[in-house]
């Protein structure tokens, strides 16, 4: 069997069977969908009107930080140029629905309805709107599946935001907790401290919140210290999520881990 | 294969196929559709539909739930083989008798299936792949009169 993984022609077939499978996760989300739908249809008039204004004062809120955020970047972009650093790219992004979560109990992958036609491929980064939530590794045409951060088989570079020590942050199979690997025992840590992503897998941009430090064991006799972190990202309620789309082409098609 | 079969197995497999990747609170908890189908097809239908009709259904399973190709397939033919082996006498028990062997041929399934996983290092820890078993034995009863509601003519085994 592990050979059948290995040769590509199955592999083409494993894929097709995948594919396959989309629609049967289409059917599979119609309850939510309707109710969804009755969210957004059946609704009384002055419901909407409070949740119009709202919005509106949302958006408002919200331009009033994004002028604010285009002066700060103006000026990151000057002082990065000071500095002969490159300028940051901004990336594309993808808005898509999770339809699904796939059967099997001891890895966490969902199913998502958008697929090779509307540009998501495999290696693509997936946030939600608290922070990273994991990564694309595999895509049919009409539906992709998104490997959590929080899988037992996912392992995402990050850094620490205050000590920017770096570290590596892998799924223990939890849904709610992650575990920093290789962080030295002295280094200073603090439960509360924000971890970004550090940018160097190169399938994650640089900068990108993860989660925070939940609890620290720091046993003398090791050489690293054994840490928990939350991650922003609320993997087990969010529905919609955000696919990055690289600039270059050049991390497209990446395997994924 | 006779005329009544020709609709009731692809209507089956349908449904099980949407009921596998339908979302019903924890995936641990999930009665294993897929092996339920395969021990009605071997209790009551065991001479048309057996070995070969369960490792079609576990390799479209495998694509479904991206296990590697073969690990369903390989569970469902040993379950296939040994319901095959004893459906005469377990057409013959009381449906509680019925409901518990299923929970010993499911998670039979079951344990061969983490082991599968395993070659990839992802197995289940513990015992915690036999509550599927366990909630399949529990949905057993009602899943066989719906199943033979589906399939209406009943074959004599030989």
């Amino acid at each position: 069997m592990i050979f059948a993984d290995k040769n590509v022609g199955l592999r083409s077939a494993h894929a097709a069977l995948s594919t396959l499978a989309a629609p049967f996760y289409w059917v599979s989300s119609l309850p939510d969908r309707v109710n969804q739908w009755g969210d957004d249809n059946l609704v009384s008039r002055d419901r909407l009107m409070d949740q119009n204004q709202a919005l509106r004062a949302r958006v408002l809120m919200l331009e009033g930080a994004l002028l604010e955020l285009q002066s700060f970047k103006d000026e990151n972009d000057r002082l990065r140029s000071l500095l002969n650093a490159s300028e940051r790219v901004s990336q594309q992004a993808i808005a898509a629905q999770m339809i699904g979560v796939v059967p099997d109990p001891v890895r966490q992958v969902l199913v998502v309805d958008k697929g090779e036609d509307d540009g998501v491929y495999s290696g693509m980064a997936v946030l939600d709107r608290f922070g990273v939530a994991g990564q694309v590794i595999l895509s049919t045409p009409s539906t992709a599946h998104v490997l959590l951060l929080t899988d037992p088989s996912h392992a995402l570079p990050v850094r620490f935001s205050r000590s920017g020590v770096r570290s590596v942050a892998q799924g223990i199979g939890d849904i709610s907790t992650i575990e920093l690997l290789f962080v030295p025992s002295t280094s200073s840590v603090e439960i509360g401290d924000e971890i970004v992503t550090s940018g160097l897998g190169e399938v994650f941009p640089e900068g990108y919140p993860v989660g925070e430090v939940e609890t620290i064991v720091r046993d003398p006799n090791q050489p690293f210290m054994s840490i928990k972190i939350r991650p922003f990202a609320r993997l087990n309620r969010s529905r919609f999520f955000i696919v990055l789309v690289p600039e270059s082409d050049t991390t497209l098609q990446r395997e994924a881990p | 294969m006779k005329r009544s079969l020709a609709i009731s197995v692809p209507v089956s497999v349908l449904l099980v196929l949407v009921l596998t990747v339908f979302p019903l609170g924890e995936i641990i908890f999930q009665p294993s559709w897929g092996a339920m189908l395969v021990v009605f097809w071997c209790l009551y239908f065991a001479a048309s539909l057996s070995l070969g009709s369960a490792f079609l259904l576990g390799i479209l399973l495998d694509g479904f739930s991206g296990t590697l190709l073969g690990s369903h397939a390989l569970s469902f033919c040993i379950v296939a083989y040994l319901t095959t082996l004893m459906n005469n006498r377990l057409v013959m028990f009381t449906w509680l008798q019925r409901a518990l062997f299923v929970f010993v041929l499911i998670g039979i399934s079951q344990i061969v299936l983490n082991w599968t996983l395993t070659l990839r290092g992802e197995a289940m820890s513990g015992f915690s792949y036999l509550y599927s078993a366990a909630s399949s034995a529990v949905v057993w009863p009602l899943w066989s009169v719906v199943m033979k509601f589906m399939y209406p003519g009943r074959e004599i085994n030989d």
